[in-house]
């Protein structure tokens, strides 16, 4: 469903992305995972189609990005990591706005968004997203996304932002929609995340895929390297040594 | 208090202006002067032009009640620039009061300031200082304004920059007192909302108002004349009315100029207490449908339909998109030169209409990189930016051609100027879109998305192409049919046939297809650009 083959991106001369392979295969909650600054938005935005990699080749439900761009962009599903709407635009028009550029039937995905607002508790759509918080930004993205069913779903730091019980719910939902077939892609700085929510994690650090594997694997993988728990690991790979040190300086 | 609010501004200003890395790293200083500078030369231009006019119009006014037999203080001039002061007035207020109330709320750094160890008022203070420069056009307008009654009215020097002080400083505070009213209840958005209608009101009031006057004079006897100032003076020179004390103060009335002075520092302890009282947080008001309630409807165009929504909202491109057809109308009902009409509108609209693809196209710079996510090309994305200005321009001239036609005194030659009017306004709006996409990384947080300088070549290159068709191309037109026009013409080049064939009828002909290629260039630098943008 999503594929990458040395995928690179460089900014000048700093690589932001270094030669990153991925298959995430139908029906999974793929866990990108790694600190500030590893490069995971700008994998995310490579893969979504709005910034062009230096290299590398991009495959998403079959498709190569370069040749079928925007008939991948009306198949996939994508919450930035910030939240960022026409501010006079009121919810219900930018909605709607969604729905007529993606060309959506109308009746199925109301069906949807009503169910959406209910659990996400909004009943805001009839003002300005002016006047939205942040939190409130978040989930009417969340929600303009999931009602439209997109076969492939990418989040970028979807719970940033979110209060603990959305959190919880939009977590609900999205296992829902990936039993229903859905390929979920998100990102996150934060391992509990990762663990709770996916089937599969990458742990990206300074641009490059480190580690892969299911919980289990990655757990191997631990023991194998002499650290007790997943977490160490993750520092470690991460580049903990220099955590330690710092600790020590404290 | 001051040091802190000074402190505040110069951050403020210092974070509009993001400063340029010049090649060898370091960064350009760029002081925020040069803001202030963009945004008040449109409106001393505006108003130096104002001036001349109105020393024509009323520099005979200056005949006082008592000819007419009225036993009242006043002069005709009074009443005239009575109507001045309370349109300018007004329309100060509310230009600014509410851009206090949208600043306030609309800059982050608001909610940051407050958790810092500062009084409200200092907060409050300096957003309205900061507010001013919206409330530019109309002290603009304001100031020749005064300076001609002055002239005319030969009024005491001292004492009118007293009166003229006091006139601005009574209305900063009144918009103030209207600024911390309004924002205790208003949203950010229905403060923006309130800026739009009140653009509306001021519009339809400055038409009305200016045609009152030459109205009463028209058609009546000195009778009914002097019972219709009596009427107006009691109206617009009512003792309750600021600018009445403001008129009597230039006329060395010192009752007047305590009573001015005493309700500066009444409505100015007001202000500063209430300032200190204010939550400075915004509001949410609740939609009045539920969600279930909204219905979704289908359009066949969702993105042009999105942003002829977001340019009409903002009340900035409102503003934009009114004042073409504002400054025309007022020539097509009140004056003979209606064929002037298309200058005065190509003027303003040409350069409009790229301002006008630039704030369009930066909403969707705001929410960057979202619009590359919907399934739409790059190309549909740009057009629809393109094509807005140039059909609600079209349109507007279309319209004003047709009134000043009908009711005017406009010729057919009106009607021929459509071709280049519209062939500019679309070389126009493609020269702003490009410009934006040179570099859309902008600093979208502020008002002035584009800069000084590209403001600059705008102007220069439309005023230009818009100088060299509209005048010799009317000019050259209507003499055909106006040989006293045609004899000045030849004379004033050079009594030479042939250049006035050349001026008038080569030279427009050949600018506009000089415009035609340059717009197709452009088109090509948009479309090299635009896929730049990532
Ligand atoms: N447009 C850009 N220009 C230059 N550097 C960038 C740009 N976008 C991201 N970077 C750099 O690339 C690195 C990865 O950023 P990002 O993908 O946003 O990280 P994160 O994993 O936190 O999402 C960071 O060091 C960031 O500074
Ligand atoms: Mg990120």
């Amino acid at each position: 469903m999503i594929k990458a083959k040395n995928l690179v991106k460089k900014f000048g001369d700093f690589i932001a992305v270094d030669n990153v392979n991925l298959n995430i295969k139908s029906g999974e909650i793929y866990g990108f995972l790694g600190p500030n600054g590893a490069g995971k938005t700008t994998t995310i935005r490579m893969l979504t189609g709005t910034l062009k990699p230096t290299s590398g080749e991009i495959e998403i439900l079959g498709m190569d990005m370069k040749k079928n761009e925007i008939k991948i962009k009306a198949n996939i599903g994508v919450v930035p990591d910030e939240p960022k709407m026409y501010e006079n635009l009121k919810g219900s028009e930018f909605i709607e706005f969604i729905m007529n550029i993606y060309e959506v039937d109308k009746d199925e995905s109301k069906k949807r968004l009503d169910e959406i607002c209910e659990a996400f508790e909004i009943d805001y759509l009839d003002s300005f997203i002016g006047d939205y918080s942040h939190g409130m930004k978040q989930k009417l993205m969340v929600a303009s996304v999931l009602m439209r069913k997109p076969k492939v779903i990418f989040l970028d730091e979807p719970t940033v932002g979110l209060d603990a019980k959305s959190a919880k719910i939009l977590k609900m939902l999205l296992e829902k929609y990936s039993k229903e077939g859905a390929t979920i892609f998100l990102t996150t700085h934060i391992l509990e995340i990762a663990e709770k929510m996916c089937d599969r994690i990458g742990i990206i650090s300074s641009g490059k895929l480190i580690a892969e594997g299911t919980l289990e694997e990655l757990k191997a993988l631990s023991k194998t390297s002499e650290k007790q728990s997943l977490e160490d690991l993750f520092l470690e790979l991460t580049g903990a040594g220099e955590l330690d040190d710092i600790i020590k300086e404290l | 208090m001051k040091n802190k609010i000074w402190l505040i501004l110069k951050y403020s200003y210092q974070n509009k202006i993001r400063p340029k890395k010049k090649k060898d790293g370091t960064y350009k200083k760029s002081s925020p002067l040069n803001a202030l500078i963009a945004y008040l030369v449109p409106a001393v231009i505006f108003g130096a032009s104002l001036s001349p006019i109105l020393y024509m119009m009323f520099k005979d006014l200056n005949i006082p009640f008592s000819q007419f037999g009225i036993d009242l203080p006043w002069s005709m001039l009074d009443v005239v620039f009575s109507m001045w002061f309370l349109l300018m007035g007004f329309m100060f207020f509310i230009n600014y009061s509410p851009a206090i109330v949208a600043n306030l709320y609309e800059s982050d750094m608001t909610q940051i300031l407050l958790s810092m160890p500062l009084k409200r008022s200092d907060i409050y203070i300096s957003s309205a200082i900061d507010s001013l420069v919206m409330a530019g056009l109309p002290l603009g307008m304001m100031i020749p304004v005064f300076v001609i009654y002055a002239i005319i009215a030969k009024t005491n020097i001292f004492f009118s920059i007293l009166a003229g002080l006091g006139y601005i400083l009574i209305l900063l505070l009144i918009s103030n007192l209207g600024g911390v009213l309004f924002s205790k209840f208003l949203t950010k958005t229905s403060a923006k909302r309130m800026t739009m209608i009140m653009y509306f009101i001021s519009i339809f009031l400055y038409v009305g108002i200016t045609n009152i006057i030459p109205r009463i004079m028209e058609n009546a006897s000195p009778a009914q004349v002097a019972e219709s100032l009596k009427k107006l003076s009691s109206l617009l020179l009512n003792y309750a009315w600021p600018h009445t004390w403001v008129i009597l103060t230039m006329k060395g009335n010192f009752l007047a100029l305590t009573m001015l002075l005493s309700v500066i520092i009444i409505l100015g302890y007001i202000v500063f207490t209430i300032s200190n009282s204010l939550e400075l947080t915004v509001s949410r008001k609740k939609g009045k449908k539920k969600n279930y309630e909204i219905k979704f409807k289908t359009s066949r165009f969702p993105a042009i339909k999105k942003d002829f929504k977001l340019l009409f909202r903002d009340s900035q491109t409102f503003f934009l998109i009114l004042y073409p057809v504002f400054l025309p109308l007022i020539f097509v009902f009140t004056s003979s030169g209606s064929d002037v009409m298309s200058f005065v509108f190509i003027m303003i609209a040409s350069i409009y209409a790229a301002m006008l693809s630039i704030f369009s196209i930066s909403y969707e710079g705001k929410i960057w990189p979202m619009p590359k996510l919907f399934p739409i090309s790059m190309g549909n994305m740009i057009f629809s930016k393109i094509m807005l200005p140039i059909l609600i321009f079209s349109i507007e001239y279309i319209a004003i051609a047709l009134l000043s036609f009908i009711f005017g005194k406009a010729t057919w030659v009106i009607f021929v100027m459509i071709i280049p009017v519209i062939t500019l306004i679309v070389y126009s709006s493609v020269l702003g879109v490009s410009m934006y996409l040179k570099n859309p990384k902008r600093d979208l947080s502020q008002k002035n998305i584009i800069k000084g300088k590209e403001v600059m070549y705008l102007e220069g290159v439309i005023m230009g192409f818009s100088f060299g068709i509209f005048i010799p191309g009317n000019l050259y037109i209507l003499s055909f049919e106006n040989p006293q026009l045609k004899s000045k013409f030849i004379d004033f080049l050079f009594d030479s046939k042939l250049l006035y064939h050349l001026v008038g009828g080569f030279l427009p002909i050949f600018l506009l297809i000089l415009i035609i290629y340059l717009t197709g260039k452009e088109i090509n630098k948009v479309k090299e650009r635009m896929l730049k943008w990532e």
